[in-house]
């Protein structure tokens, strides 16, 4: 095991994470120079378009990303330990026992050909040494009412006979049934739900956020999902962190364009009578060159030349966040400006 | 939180993937509804009364397989049921005895090849654009080159001239043939479960093993297996039939097994012989015993394709619905 490498503030420190895929010869890059940082109890959102690489950064950390695909990184440190130097066996522990990852369709997610309880106790077996084989059946129905399920009589049914938003809090339970987990990674958990569902979840991730003083990273399309749950957000655009923001700030201030257009593109209710926003334009292809600004050719809001010239890096903007764009510092806030 | 009811009955299209074992719908088990069709109940009873006829046939034979007991080649009669050779021995008693080893010989065959050939898929489909992936298959296309007839005659024809034997063991010249003919179907299951494996690498929950810490082999055995495993089982039938035509054909050519000992193939090796001093009842028990014998296990694989795979079934629907609408 190796040495702390940093401070434990964090529980999760990640800096210039860079993953890229092998594609007929040539290295296409998904994430380029990701960062992040959660501390315990604490919700960073991660949001995006599709392809943006919000779900390939949170495999990347959990390290279940295998050849043709390449992940390098300055830093993994989870908990004072760098995952960079697990061997694949300490690395596959880690997974499940001290950071857990929950997805976007729990149909899915669970084999359709075991029972929910058989594949709940394979997850104790691995993780929960202290346990007795006996005393799997009722840990799981103790995790399993802490979830808002009554799992008496339905540890021998298989996952079909679930709803989805059972599904997901079974999921949940599974994923938070080791006692040394530090880090959940919620990849989209509420996308396939519906939004009464949707909210039953949303706070029950919350709650056990709070209660286990978990740390977690929450991948969403939904801004206002972001709004209810995050205390920090990150903004990927075409595998680039393009603003990183408390939750109030990127509301209220939001520095880069993107993250602007984004937040126009929500539909307004009572409808205004107003044509939707639509951002024109898509995220550029994996494999697209491009010298400038990876977001120049959708911006409302360009500078000039140098948008196409040069990559803006990422820099503290006047709103105490960090923004990836040529006008943050010199000028006023953009959101005034469209405002 | 209020604790959500669990729906008593499956939820429609609640199942979420297209093969969901469909033995856990509520549905009636897959062998009753193979029973409730003729096609199938027909497949069904064959299977039955050649499992029969390979555990308990020989305890039935009335003589000894390879003992002279009558005039040569006597027609059939309600003393030699099925007549006697041209050595004078009881064709019935030779016959159930060679039905047992024909019958063993093409289980074993495609039981060895099921087991190696899904072995070496998954783990070729685990690791897929790997060198362990290249040299599995390439292996496998090295079997694929030669005909199957071809290959289990050389096979079994180099090492039948050697006493073959692992430590006190000695490998019988049945148990050559059922492993030649399982070698040469190897890569038929190989590809199979290599393919299924790939697709299935990449379903949710798969992902969702490997993020709680799932063993590898707990991903191929317990995760991986039960969700490739009825293509599998519709080719082990198809590959029976198969077996069995192969080690006739390869006893008949003399290959296989060897006289005294008797299965369907060396039966028709002898019966060849004969077919010119009118020995037609040397010919017609064996053949009707192998055509039956095919008959049967490629309609229980039809049948359970049919039962296994749902886009078939879904096809053969949407065909019927097409032409009686027309």
């Amino acid at each position: 095991m190796s040495e702390p490498v940093s401070p434990a503030t964090e529980v999760l420190s990640v800096k210039g994470l860079r993953t890229s895929y092998e594609f007929r010869g040539a290295k296409v890059p998904a994430v380029k120079e990701f960062s992040l940082s959660v501390r315990p109890g604490e919700i960073v959102g991660l949001v995006g378009e599709s392809g943006s690489g919000k779900s390939t950064a949170l495999k990347s950390i959990l390290g279940m990303l295998k050849p043709p695909a390449e992940v390098q990184a300055d830093e993994i440190v989870l908990d004072g330990r760098d995952l960079r130097s697990l061997s694949s066996e300490e690395s596959r522990r880690m997974r499940g026992g001290e950071m857990a990852m929950i997805f976007q369709d729990p149909i899915n997610s669970f084999n359709p050909s075991w029972t929910i309880g058989s594949q709940f106790r394979r997850v104790l077996r691995l993780h929960r040494p202290d346990l007795k084989r006996s005393e799997y059946d009722a840990e799981i129905i103790r995790l399993l009412k802490g979830v808002g399920i009554d799992g008496r009589g339905k540890l021998n049914s298989y996952p079909f006979q679930f709803s989805q938003g059972q599904l997901q809090r079974i999921m949940i339970a599974v994923a938070c049934s080791s006692t040394n987990l530090k880090v959940l990674l919620a990849d989209e958990p509420t996308t396939s739900l519906d939004v009464t569902i949707e909210a039953q979840v949303l706070e029950l991730l919350r709650g056990l956020c709070a209660q286990r003083n978990l740390a977690m990273v929450l991948v969403t399309h939904d801004l206002s999902v972001v709004a209810e749950m995050c205390d920090k957000v990150i903004v990927m655009y075409a595998g680039r962190v393009v603003e990183v923001a408390n939750v109030y700030d990127l509301f209220e201030r939001p520095q880069h364009p993107y993250t602007q257009q984004l937040l126009k593109a929500i539909p307004g209710f009572p409808h205004d009578g107003q044509r939707l926003y639509a951002m024109r334009g898509s995220v550029p292809s994996l494999d697209e060159k491009i010298t400038g600004c990876t977001f120049a050719a959708r911006c409302d809001s360009l500078l000039g030349p140098q948008c196409h010239a040069t990559a803006p890096a990422l820099v503290a903007d006047d709103a105490g966040g960090l923004a990836a764009c040529h006008r943050v510092g010199r000028t006023p806030l953009l959101a005034k400006e469209s405002a | 939180m209020a604790a959500e009811s669990i729906a008593e009955t499956p939820q429609p299209g609640g199942t979420g993937r297209k093969h969901a074992s469909v033995h856990h719908t509520g549905e009636p088990s897959l062998l009753r509804r193979l029973a409730s069709r003729p096609g199938s109940l027909f497949s069904l009873i064959g299977v039955g009364f050649f499992l029969l006829l390979a555990l308990v046939g020989p305890f039935l034979a009335p003589h000894d397989p390879a003992g002279l007991v009558g005039d040569s080649l006597a027609a059939p009669s309600g003393e030699h049921w099925m007549g006697t050779d041209s050595l004078g021995r009881d064709v019935f008693s030779r016959f159930l005895h060679g039905s047992q080893i024909s019958i063993i010989i093409g289980f074993g065959a495609v039981a060895c090849a099921l087991a190696l050939g899904t072995l070496l898929g998954m783990l070729a489909g685990m690791w897929a654009g790997s060198r362990v992936d290249s040299l599995i298959m390439r292996l496998l296309d090295v079997v694929l080159s030669f005909p199957l007839l071809v290959l289990v005659p050389v096979v079994t024809g180099i090492l039948s001239e050697r006493d073959l034997g692992i430590g006190p063991l000695e490998i019988s010249n049945e148990v050559l043939v059922a492993i030649a003919i399982g070698v040469v179907l190897v890569p038929v299951f190989a590809r199979i479960a290599r393919a299924s494996v790939l697709a299935e690498m990449r379903e949710d929950y798969i992902l969702a093993v490997k993020s709680f810490g799932g063993r590898t082999r707990d991903i191929l055995l317990r995760n991986l297996l039960p969700n490739i495993a009825a293509p599998l089982v519709v080719q082990a039938a198809f590959a029976l039939a198969m077996a069995v035509t192969v080690e006739a054909a390869v006893s008949f050519l003399g290959f296989g097994v060897r006289p005294p000992g008797a299965s369907w193939g060396t039966l028709l090796n002898e019966a060849s012989k004969q077919l010119t001093l009118g020995g037609w009842w040397l010919v017609v028990f064996p053949s009707i015993a192998i055509a039956l014998f095919v008959l049967v296990f490629n309609l229980l694989g039809d049948q359970l394709r049919d039962e296994l795979d749902p886009r078939a079934k879904t096809t053969k629907r949407r065909t019927r619905s097409d032409s009686e609408e027309q």
